[in-house]
């Protein structure tokens, strides 16, 4: 389990996350998502011990990280740009990497090469970025470390591939206990992936909640109110994070579970009612507007 | 796999990364040792074929000498040990400059420590194995062509461990730059600092001295570098090069290899600390710590604006304001590039004006403490209770001095100062200050005859003090104060090498003469012994007022024919031992000449208050009018060109006339103002062949007393 607790992190003066405190489970597949600059790569970077916290603690199966040799076994850190040696070969670094993790796996290594059609002996530099972001993904996978932390790593992989590699990593959670945690702020490349979301926000922790428990406590209704007063008396009370009027069509985004939504709701005389489900895409452009964030910046995938 | 193993593993996959390091330092080494020992066997065995060494034996040590300078002090290693400790240091740690690959090798499970072992280690070997390498290789060929000896292996061990810890030190220096920086630019600019900044901190010190204080001593005590690596491997390796033997090797080298050893240490300790307290995020920023950035920009800020005081106050000619507001504006504009270079941004000029100001305030503060003497530099005068003794640089005519080491044969040459400093002990220390403070009250301009005194004070405390200051010549209150400084042995053993010398005195290339000024007699080297003795017998009489008030009659000299370093002793008239010796050998003769000795006497009057004024005139048409040409018609035009009036005297009467007015050009030391000559007037004198007078071939110089210039020669080379 990695234990992130009231963790802060400031670039000279500017806070890049701000008394983040999350919990990683076991063999749960952890996304974090947040806006450019929520502090998602600093977060990585913390949890692999690059960087520092300036206050907080950081565990990693109890051990703290920065400068733990054991703890650092247990995790493989994919940066957002995996830097590869100069003129080096997939040969080469898994040589390299070979010679550091302990179980390293070089025939699954030569395998996944294979599959995934990468030469072993073909220089890194003329691989296209994607092929980078596969090679990177590979050595992580076959270092067989605990923890495998990928920054944005889904990112400039194709769909099919994509899926291979989402495939990989569901084989390796149920074979051998991995536990991946995986940055990244499309959050259409997690909605199928993830267990567990930790949702960033201008170095902040806005939530950080089970996929389906995040679901399930955020409700989308569309609903044509009989009058003015069934409409204010649905909503009393009722923790209202987004609401749309188009002509007498209401489309409400509620905090609250599907159940109580219903029992609300059937106090009141509506001329049309649903409750529709709610993509994560929609819940996180809901809680960052919640806490005022402007919607036409977020990037999507 | 154990720790030990872990590191070798470790060593070898670092390796891999630095292979193009290690061509270099491979390829350097093979050029400074078997290359260069090549060339210079080659270069002795080709002399020895073309008859240069007369014996097997001069041969072979010659053989043995050049093998020896091959791989011992060589000053081509200073260049090549720092390049390539440079490079090893930075290249082996510049991946703290790239975000991408601080995230691989600080997230990998390797500890800190360890990698910078791993890195450091390596980059240690990657030096010492080919300099080790090529040096046996060097001393193999040394060895096949049969110049190897235990000299050459020990002045090899001498220079290795001086060029290892040569390296170490500007190897730390580099790996503590990188630590401090983000980005290459920027530490190759703190690398330069840090290795010649001490060098140009001491060079300002001593020029704003020289500029601002009229006191300033710039013979005895010039500051010198004291933590600059560079300054002192070149300052040291000549003189271990010249050194006789090991054990001056051993004098010279042990404080050299303990003060580098302290420095590597500190360095290499600041530089492993700055190491585990740099962030990772300092990847690429110009700074890894931001504290310390502001000292940096007050640093290079004060120093530029002290550079531009020191130019600017020049420059104008001493003038307050158009100075302080020269170097305000150069601090300013130094504290804007600072933190441009901090962002990248030309707009970040104006930002922290805080530490603007301090810099500036510095500055001044600096500029005050010169300008208006706030530490009382230029009023200081010892208590000569507190003087120990006391060595004095006077402007006396050119002395050698030369120390000769027991034995070797070779003799090296000393600066004056340096031999004033070694062997001039004067122990009236009350006279020189009482000296130092009448200089207080008198200008040097206010003085008839003011004459400059570079002073050594040797306190007791240990500290030595240097001072100058102008003492009136011709002031006879100063005399008695001047008689007790110049009229004691301790000066003459300052002042006189020949009266300490004794091996010297059996130096088979040593050749004595006397001269009158127009002849010149060879004395034997056996004479040397005796001559001296008279001479200083004959010295005890010497003081201040005789050196004012008589003029000498000869002087005897001293050449060195194999370094041709000269000593000049002055015989005046009452030197009754001396000139007793000079007879008794026939090479005494009157400076006095005899006009029946003179076939001609040609007096050329240069005219020098014209030749100001049309030097003057050409100087301002030339500068005004940018022409060389019409300088030169206007100077035709009101008549200032020949100017020089010459005129032969070959009448007995006139030559008898002028005889009786003149003086041999340069036998005077400079004890008498030289306005006692007059200074228009050249004399050639030329000589009858007949005569029983030694007078050399060709023509002698003389000089008129001022005042005494004989009219009809006055008329004659009037213009």
């Amino acid at each position: 389990m990695i234990e992130v607790y009231n963790v802060t992190k400031t670039f000279e003066h500017m806070k890049a996350v701000d008394a983040v405190s999350v919990t990683i489970k076991e063999n749960t597949v952890f996304g974090l998502i947040g806006t450019n600059g929520a502090g998602k790569s600093t977060m990585l970077r913390m949890i692999t011990g690059v960087l520092q916290p300036d206050e907080g603690t950081i565990a990693v199966d109890n051990m703290p990280v920065y400068d733990n040799v054991e703890a650092k076994k247990q995790i493989f850190f994919i940066a957002d740009e995996p830097y590869f040696f100069a003129n080096a070969n997939a040969g080469t670094m898994e040589h390299y990497y070979s010679s550091i993790y302990e179980n390293f796996n070089r025939q699954e290594y030569d395998r996944y090469l294979d599959n995934f059609n990468l030469d072993k002996r073909r220089k890194i530099a003329t691989y296209s970025k994607g092929m980078k972001k596969q090679l990177a993904l590979i050595l992580g996978i076959c270092a067989h470390t605990k923890y495998l932390l990928c920054d944005e790593t889904f990112d400039g992989l194709d769909p099919v591939m994509r899926q291979g590699v989402k495939s990989i990593l569901a084989k390796e959670m149920e074979e051998n206990g991995l536990t991946p945690v995986i940055a990244s702020h499309n959050l259409r490349e997690l909605e199928d992936i993830c267990d567990h979301v930790g949702l960033l926000h201008k170095g902040g922790v806005l939530l950080s909640k089970d996929l389906e428990d995040m679901k399930c406590n955020i409700q989308k209704v569309q609903c044509v109110f009989a009058s003015i007063e069934d409409e204010l008396k649905a909503l009393n009370g009722l923790d209202v994070l987004k609401k749309e009027q188009r002509g007498s069509l209401r489309t409400i985004t509620v905090r609250s579970t599907k159940e109580e939504v219903l029992a609300r709701f059937a106090t009141v005389s509506t001329i049309f009612f649903e409750v529709l489900p709610l993509s994560l895409e929609e819940i996180f452009i809901s809680e960052t507007e919640v806490v005022g964030y402007d919607i036409k910046k977020l990037i999507l995938g | 796999m154990t720790s030990k193993s872990l590191f070798w593993v470790r060593c070898k996959e670092n390796n891999k990364r630095r292979i193009w390091v290690w061509v270099i330092s491979i390829l350097a080494m093979l050029f400074i040792y078997p290359a260069v020992m090549t060339v210079y066997l080659s270069r002795i065995q080709f002399w020895n074929k073309e008859g240069t060494y007369q014996t097997v034996m001069i041969y072979k040590e010659a053989l043995q000498q050049a093998a020896a300078d091959a791989v011992g002090f060589q000053p081509r290693c200073l260049w090549i040990v720092c390049l390539l400790a440079v490079l090893i240091g930075i290249q082996g740690f510049s991946y703290l400059y790239d975000r991408k690959k601080v995230d691989m090798y600080h997230s990998i499970p390797i500890p800190f420590k360890s990698r910078y072992v791993v890195i450091y280690w390596n980059g240690i070997v990657s030096y010492l194995l080919p300099y080790l390498m090529s040096v046996l290789i060097a001393l193999v060929i040394a060895m096949t062509q049969g110049a190897l000896c235990a000299k050459v292996m020990a002045e090899c061990g001498y220079a290795f461990l001086m060029n290892l810890l040569f390296f170490l030190t500007v190897y730390h220096m580099a790996i503590l730059a990188v630590m401090v920086t983000g980005n290459k630019v920027i530490t190759g600019f703190l690398m330069a600092g840090l290795l010649f900044f001490d060098f140009y901190t001491v060079e300002l010190y001593n020029r704003m001295k020289y500029t601002f204080f009229e006191r300033a001593d710039n013979v005895f005590t010039n500051v010198q570098p004291w933590l600059s690596p560079i300054y002192e491997y070149d300052r040291y390796i000549y003189e271990l090069k010249s050194a006789a033997d090991f054990s001056e090797i051993n004098k010279i080298l042990l404080p050299v290899y303990a003060k580098w050893a302290v420095f590597a240490l500190v360095l290499g300790g600041a530089a492993y600390w700055c190491y585990r307290k740099r962030p990772a995020e300092a990847s690429g920023k110009t700074i890894a710590f931001p504290k310390i950035k502001p000292f940096l920009k007050v640093i290079v800020a004060v120093m530029a604006g002290v550079t531009v005081c020191h130019l600017v106050y020049d420059a104008v000619y001493y003038k307050v304001w158009i100075t302080v507001l020269a170097m305000v504006v150069g601090t300013v504009l130094a504290c804007g590039i600072m933190e441009v270079i901090y962002e990248f941004d030309i707009r970040a000029m104006i930002k922290h004006l805080i530490s603007t100001g301090v810099s500036a305030a510095i500055v001044l503060i600096i500029f005050c403490i010169y300008q208006f003497d706030l530490f009382g530099y230029d009023t200081y005068v010892p208590d000569a209770d507190k003087v120990e003794s006391v060595a004095i640089s006077t402007d006396l005519y050119y002395q050698d001095y030369f120390a000769y080491e027991e034995g070797s044969g070779y003799s090296e040459y000393i600066v004056g100062p340096e031999y004033y400093k070694q062997n001039m002990f004067l122990t009236d220390t009350e006279a020189i200050c009482e000296l130092a403070r009448k200089s207080q009250e008198t200008d040097e301009k206010d003085m008839e005859d003011g004459r400059q005194l570079n002073v050594l004070y040797r306190m007791k405390s240990g500290r030595e003090i240097g001072r100058k200051f102008y003492v009136d010549y011709a002031d006879v209150s100063n005399e008695e104060l001047l008689n007790r400084v110049f009229g004691n042995e301790e000066f003459l053993e300052g002042e006189y090498q020949l009266a300490k010398a004794d091996q010297e005195l059996d130096s088979t290339f040593l050749k004595i003469s006397y001269s009158n000024g127009t002849i010149e007699q060879a004395l034997s080297p056996m004479d040397a012994k005796e001559i001296k003795e008279a001479w200083l017998k004959d010295m005890e009489q010497f003081d201040f007022s005789l050196a004012r008030h008589e003029r000498p009659c000869g002087k005897l000299e001293f050449l060195f024919t194999d370094s041709y370093n000269v000593w000049n002793m002055p015989v005046y008239d009452c030197f009754e031992n001396t000139i007793s010796y000079l007879e008794k050998k026939g090479a005494y003769y009157p400076v006095q000449l005899n006009p029946e000795h003179i076939a001609s006497i040609t007096v050329t009057n240069y005219h020098y208050s014209q030749t100001e004024a049309y030097d003057d005139t050409y100087a301002d048409t030339e500068m005004y009018t940018g022409g060389v040409s019409e300088a030169e018609a206007v100077a035709v035009e009101i008549g200032m060109v020949d100017m020089e009036v010459t005129k032969t005297f070959s009448n007995p009467e006139e030559i008898a006339e002028i005889v009786a007015h003149i003086y041999p050009s340069g036998l005077e030391p400079g004890w008498h103002n030289y306005e006692e000559m007059a200074q228009d007037y050249e004399i050639t004198i030329a000589f009858k062949p007949d005569v029983d007078y030694p007078y050399g071939v060709g023509y002698y110089y003389y000089e008129f007393f001022a005042d005494e210039v004989p009219d009809f020669v006055v008329e004659a080379t009037a213009n």
